[in-house]
């Protein structure tokens, strides 16, 4: 059995551990709880853009069409956009999704995969397996604005439209609630408008302001931004609520391990009691 | 009396009842009162004006956006929207002058011509702010 002075020892340094898990638990919820409600404002927005382009696309007589929903009858160059974290300790966050997009590049189908990260744990992944990549965003912050996101959304934008990419989808966490997060691939482009948002709207007699086309572009344009800005969204609010969950695993590990020690030193201790005692009776 | 929805990528910024409203078009300001007929337009840079049910104005800043008219239910959609009293006009200034030194460095057409549209947005912009300020002060 170890000497009293050992187990005090472990019991001291389990305890500071579990501060720092504790205090990093703190931050993470903190932090949770805004990107959350970022991502969940963000929501109302695309819904409405949505439901204006499909009022344009399917309820227009002639029907409009858009080069961004231009599908391609050979797809030979497919894009991914890779959302992980910048740092570490937050769970099955970065593994679950790493092993996916690992997946994806394992199909042998005919085509080349093309990958763009945001967030640095992805970014090594990839390089660890020797795939190369086409753009890194590793400097996200914690708390993304629409315009950080833009830069994402202006290269896919421009690489599909010279042919450089054929499809582009994100690979990325979805926020379920602050026990669930899942990885996702969602297609980005071409573009696919929902038909389901149409119930409950009526055809109605519009008055355009400007062109038709005009007003299309730039709303495809809009909805192209605002998709990939609200995958950032959710990922961010995924990294935030997984490493709250791990930090509040590990410190209350640690409090399970700080309760067996203190059980053993007081074992020894009392053994050590009984065993003086016993000395001084056998001396007398 | 209609209902009139201003939202943001980034946040629900107004929603409720309202008497009328104007909004910046990049060819003019439309004005919308209930029972309008149903419209999609583009908005270019400029101040919202919103009249509450009890008369009550507010004044907003948009960079632009799109607006949708439907039986009486109106959408905003806005890229950036600020309130007008808030922003600081000295800082209005600096932001647009800062944007004009970036126009003097750069020679590609294509960010002359975005810069070219972000400067008139910050023109705008520094001069509601002046007028509000303006009108605070008397």
């Amino acid at each position: 059995m170890a000497s009293l002075r050992d187990i005090k020892i472990r019991i001291k340094s389990v305890k500071s551990t579990q501060k720092i898990t504790k205090a990093m638990e703190m931050v993470a919820a903190s932090k949770m709880k805004r990107a959350q409600s970022q991502a969940l404002k963000g929501r109302p927005y695309l819904k409405k853009l949505t439901e204006i382009i499909a009022h344009l696309l399917y309820l227009q007589n002639p029907q409009l069409k858009h080069k961004l929903m231009e599908r391609r009858d050979k797809v030979k160059n497919v894009g991914y956009i890779f959302m992980t974290s910048n740092r570490g300790l937050c769970g099955s966050f970065n593994s679950s999704i790493i092993r996916k997009m690992l997946e994806i590049l394992a199909e042998k189908n005919h085509t080349k995969e093309i990958v763009i990260s945001v967030g640095r744990k992805g970014r090594q992944a990839m390089d660890r397996v020797g795939k190369n990549i086409l753009a890194d965003f590793e400097t996200m912050s914690d708390k993304p604005s629409f315009v950080d996101t833009l830069g994402i959304s202006k290269i896919i934008k421009d690489d599909f439209l010279s042919g450089k990419l054929d499809e582009v989808y994100v690979v990325y966490n979805h926020f379920y609630s602050t026990m669930t997060q899942k990885p996702e691939v969602v297609k980005l482009l071409p573009l696919e408008i929902d038909k389901d948002v149409l119930e409950g709207l009526h055809e109605s007699d519009y008055i355009f302001e400007q062109d038709k086309e005009v007003i299309l572009d730039q709303l495809m344009d809009r909805y192209l931004d605002t998709m990939v800005y609200q995958k950032v969204l959710e990922s961010v609010a995924s990294e935030h609520s997984a490493r709250m969950m791990s930090m509040r695993q590990a410190s209350d590990n640690a409090q399970e391990i700080v309760s067996h020690l203190t059980l053993h030193y007081n074992k020894a201790r009392q053994a050590k009691i009984t065993k003086e005692i016993l000395e001084v009776v056998a001396g007398s | 009396m209609f209902k009139l929805t201003i939202v943001t990528a980034e946040q629900a910024v107004y929603d409720g009842d309202i008497e009328m409203l104007v909004a910046p078009t990049p060819d003019g300001e439309i004005g919308i009162m209930t029972n309008h007929h149903p419209l999609v337009t583009k908005l270019g840079p400029g101040a919202i004006r919103v009249v509450k049910t009890d008369k009550s104005e507010e004044t907003l800043f948009t960079s632009g956006g799109f607006l949708e008219v439907n039986k009486n239910k109106v959408i905003l959609l806005a890229d950036v929207v600020e309130d007008i009293e808030k922003i600081q006009a000295e800082e209005a200034v600096e932001a647009r002058k800062k944007a004009q030194e970036k126009m003097k460095m750069t020679t590609n057409e294509v960010e002359r011509e975005k810069l070219d549209q972000e400067i008139r947005m910050l023109m705008m912009r520094e001069r509601l702010a002046q007028i509000s300020q303006f009108s605070k002060k008397k």
